[in-house]
């Protein structure tokens, strides 16, 4: 069996399972505390205790961070540098289950990057950036002037025909074009906002 | 909200005097390794907001073809130096094709920095440096990979950044290139219409000097896309002034005076000196400094000076 060891101990502010819908972020309970990196676990100082999220159960570590969630950051703790771990742990409703949840890592931004960096790797996160969100805008934007060759499109964003495809997924579910690429009236709203 | 962290978590009461089974690497190279990257973080901090490029100085390293072209670029110097200095490595391009390279990191310190992690990529520290300097930095979108990692059990690290071609076209193309595609013959020479045509053909928006589809839709696209180029001094300006200055005269003393005016030059260095006595030396330490032809020199006129 393997021994818990210490890596890291910080000073953070942090919500343990924030309410995430979809990039929306509705909790606002910031805590102010200490966070241990350790092996095995995260170790979350709350109230006079400890709660930890096991870096087994991590399914994922640094998704984009939208400008919502970094204003909110700032506006309750004064940051905008977050960090998003999504994580399973047992479900309160069916027992055996297990079920989703979020906790976002605030603070210096040095101090976040280094937990990304560190826990990336720990958590089998690939090394692989790209801005999702704005393939999104410039899909949409490409779109508006008509441009609807798929492999244009492609060329154009660099990015692959899954991300694409995911993005192009994206807008429609949000109503700014239809299935054959033609923006709403929401979508050119949207555009316009954008210029 | 409490302020008050409660005692030692659990595993650091239950653990002590325990010995340390990491797979290679100790409690201690851990604790001192997640120092080390947070020193690395430290420095991207601190030094990256600095290094804003303006799109004139982007446009230059754009337009190199060739990887020996790419390595003389005053940009990629400034870069493989930025990284360097913030204890992300050696870094190197060691291949190149339009809107894609290729940088290695050998004996990368970064790796160094994960000594109970191996064969994986650990490398998010500089693929996040990389996708942050070029969208950030440069304005450049891009796609950042580590393609190949030491602690994978290769011989270097190595990372590909692909381009967003919208972007790259942005900034890449000027007024006279846009004149070019829309079948305008810009008010250049013919060797200098040449190589834009070169350009414009290497990164596809020319066909056999013919607009090609690519072209054409991004000129569609761009049409109605209004961008503001902002001008500025690269961040590198005033360290090439200062090793001009240097190469120009043969000796310390008549470099130090004239690299001294320079850098009081800068407004945004432009501190007020501390006392006004030091006010009224400092022409007269410059003017010294011009006429003397060596630091020994220099030295003994101001010791004269002062003696005086």
């Amino acid at each position: 069996m393997v021994q818990e060891q210490g890596i890291a101990k910080v000073d953070l502010t942090y919500i343990f399972k924030a309410v995430m819908m979809g990039n929306s972020l509705y909790s606002d309970n910031w805590e102010k505390g200490v966070l241990y990196l350790t092996n095995l676990n995260l170790w979350f100082s709350e109230g006079g205790g400890w709660v930890t999220i096991p870096l087994k159960n991590i399914t994922m570590v640094g998704r984009e961070v939208t400008d919502s969630i970094r204003m909110k950051a700032q506006k309750a703790i004064g940051t905008t540098h977050v960090l998003i771990i999504d994580y399973q742990q047992p479900s309160n409703v069916v027992q055996g289950a297990s079920a989703s949840a979020v906790a976002l890592l605030a603070g210096n931004e040095a101090v976040v990057s280094t937990l990304k960096a560190y826990l990336q790797p720990m958590c089998g996160t690939p090394p692989k950036k790209q801005s999702l969100s704005d393939i999104d805008k410039k899909l949409l934007y490409m779109l508006y002037t008509g441009v609807n060759d798929m492999q244009k499109l492609a060329f154009f964003t660099g990015a692959d025909t899954q991300t694409l495809a995911d993005s192009f997924k994206n807008l429609r579910d949000q109503n700014l074009c239809d299935n054959s690429g033609t923006l709403t009236e929401q979508g050119k709203k949207q555009v316009q906002e954008l210029m | 909200m409490s302020d008050t962290p409660p005692g030692l978590p659990p595993f650091m009461q239950d653990s002590a005097g325990g010995p340390p089974d990491l797979s290679g690497g100790s409690f201690a190279q851990s604790m001192g390794a997640f120092g080390t990257l947070l020193k690395v973080q430290q420095n991207i901090s601190e030094r990256f907001p600095k290094s804003k490029v303006p799109w004139n100085e982007t446009r230059k390293f754009l337009k190199c073809f060739t990887i020996d072209a790419i390595r003389s670029n005053s940009l990629h110097k400034f870069h493989m130096k930025l990284f360097n200095e913030s204890g992300l490595g050696s870094m190197q391009l060691i291949s190149y094709a339009p809107m894609n390279y290729i940088f290695a990191v050998p004996n990368n310190p970064i790796c160094n920095c994960y000594p109970a992690l191996n064969n994986q990529k650990v490398c998010v520290a500089t693929t996040d440096a990389l996708h942050r300097f070029f969208t950030e930095e440069l304005e450049l979108e891009c796609a950042v990979e580590e393609t190949e990692c030491i602690k994978n059990g290769d011989p270097v690290c190595k990372f590909r950044v692909a381009l967003q071609p919208i972007s790259a076209y942005q900034i890449m193309l000027d007024e006279q290139d846009k004149m070019i595609l829309s079948g305008v013959r810009p008010p250049v020479d013919q060797n200098e219409l040449i190589e834009r045509v070169k350009a414009l053909t290497v990164y596809k928006l020319l066909d056999n000097g013919k607009l090609s589809e690519i072209g054409n839709a991004y000129m569609q696209f761009a049409g109605n896309m209004k961008v503001q180029e902002k001008i500025f001094d690269p961040p590198w300006k005033k360290e090439e002034e200062i090793a001009a200055v240097a190469s120009k005269h043969s000796t310390f003393g008549s470099a130090f005076g004239e690299m001294a005016q320079k850098i009081q030059d800068t407004p945004a260095e432009k501190a007020p000196p501390a006392t006004s006595p030091a006010k009224k030396e400092n022409p007269k330490l410059q003017e010294e400094a011009k006429k003397t032809d060596s630091f020994a020199e220099l030295m003994a006129k101001m010791k004269k000076n002062q003696e005086a």
